[in-house]
């Protein structure tokens, strides 16, 4: 009885993650297209959120990847995805607040490897796998959507530069929805599956699920994809704001070109098996569009602070994820621990929903 | 429903370094190729169109089969990426 309430809450922190992964990361799929106006503000929304539902369905591949290769996977249990998940979304919700774009799936990561540490040890923690899993990619991934979105605005201002500015602007707001669409279904994709890989190894751990070869259930792809469709629908307007007009005052084409080369590069690890971070890709772009056109146009300060928020992740969704687990432990562990954690989430999503009732910036011009 | 592996085997160095090589190469290629794709096919479009104002229906024939050739580059390049993401 206690193990299936405990595996209730897993499944619960799970899903809550997965709508905060929704609405923190909606910005980097429709932030340009709003700014740009290629598409109203709630239509983008509702765009995002259809397709990173269907998203979800596509492929279940990468499910259950975000503990292996990091730490032990014997030693992980329900408690410690229960911290790491407390972790991740205490994190999201900190960085929704001061409009910070930063990576949902770092945040879990260190979540789960916080947790992990303060159950296990450093023994349990494998630091080859975080530095080529995470650290590496995190690293590359900015930089090269950076060059790849500069190179590809110059060409493009080359190529267009003589033609009347009307045409060209409605041609670039149509391909942004092409562009935009494109990042949403890859959001999904690898996002939800996330959702699913936690609850289905929660289920493992239950004894719900066989260990070998286990099927992911229709109900946790359908949960999974829903949380997520549902966060993104809710939006994320402080940080929409931030990648759409704080960063640099961005026409169609580096809106078209900042998407067209996240989602290139997005599919371009995908295909390969690297796993970057949507969030610093698209970020990547949207500076590397701005500074191609004019190094002053773009808002550095704000670069920098998003910047300082992606070094931040894995540390503080580690230490947040730690004290979730201590704090678990300290009151007796079982599933009255994680009860008592829960508490401070659910505190966390009442102020984000008090958050919500202030209007949205963007919501109000549109 | 698709069975899901619940451990992956850890790659080697080598290997990881190779593997982001070719993000990079594939990230390049596709980024500024359906850039420049989608820029040239908006040229052909619109002069095309602008040569159809005008009146020099030859002209006019070569900018749109310019800019279709084009804008079906970028459809081909959406298609195949969407395939990838199924396929995967």
């Amino acid at each position: 009885m206690s193990s299936d309430l405990l595996l209730a809450l897993v499944v619960a922190a799970a899903l809550t993650f997965d709508f905060t992964n929704g609405f923190h990361d909606t910005a980097n799929v429709v932030a340009t297209s709003i700014s740009t106006r290629a598409l109203p503000p709630r239509l983008a929304i509702l765009i995002a959120a259809i397709l990173n539902f269907v998203g979800a369905f596509l492929s279940l591949k990468v499910a259950a990847t975000i503990a292996s290769g990091l730490v032990d996977t014997e030693l992980v249990t329900l408690q410690v995805v229960f911290a790491g998940l407390v972790g991740a979304i205490l994190w999201n919700l900190l960085t929704w607040w001061y409009g910070l774009p930063s990576s949902s799936s770092h945040a879990l990561i260190g979540g789960v490897v916080g947790a992990m540490l303060a159950a296990a040890g450093p023994s349990a923690i494998d630091g080859d796998g975080i530095l080529g899993k995470v650290v590496v990619p995190a690293l590359v991934a900015p930089v090269l959507a950076f060059v790849v979105a500069g190179v590809a605005i110059v060409c493009a201002y080359r190529i267009i530069g003589q033609l009347r500015p009307g045409p060209v602007t409605r041609g670039y707001r149509l391909g942004q929805i092409a562009s935009g669409s494109l990042l949403a279904l890859a959001h999904g994709t690898n996002d939800a599956q996330k959702t699913m890989g936690i609850i289905t190894l929660a289920l493992v751990a239950h004894g719900t699920l066989s260990p070998v070869d286990p099927e992911v259930p229709l109900w946790v792809v359908v949960s999974s994809a829903a949380a997520i469709a549902l966060g993104t629908y809710s939006g994320g307007w402080r940080i929409i704001r931030t990648m759409g007009s704080r960063i640099i005052k961005m026409d169609a084409a580096q809106g078209f070109s900042a998407q067209g080369s996240g989602a290139a590069v997005i599919l371009a690890a995908t295909h390969v098996g690297v796993p970057l971070s949507t969030t610093h890709v698209i970020s990547g772009g949207v500076v590397g569009a701005g500074a191609a056109k004019r190094l002053s146009a773009v808002r550095w300060g704000v670069a920098g602070n998003m910047a300082v928020a992606w070094v931040l992740t894995l540390p503080a969704a580690g230490l947040t994820g730690a004290i979730a687990y201590a704090i678990s432990w300290a009151v007796g562990g079982g599933t009255v621990g994680p009860i008592v954690v829960c508490a401070i989430m659910l505190a966390s999503i009442w102020l984000f929903v008090r958050a919500r009732q202030t209007p949205p910036p963007i919501a109000e011009a549109a | 429903m698709s069975t899901l592996p619940i451990a992956s085997s850890p790659e080697s160095d080598v290997n990881l370094w190779l593997d982001l090589l070719e993000v990079v190469l594939y990230g390049l290629g596709a980024g500024i190729g359906l850039s420049i794709a989608f820029a040239l096919a908006m040229r052909g479009l619109i002069l095309g169109g602008n040569a159809q104002r005008d009146g020099r229906g030859l002209a006019a024939a070569g900018y749109l089969a310019f800019g279709v050739l084009f804008t079906l580059v970028c459809v081909a390049a959406v298609g195949y990426a969407l395939l990838s993401m199924v396929h995967r």
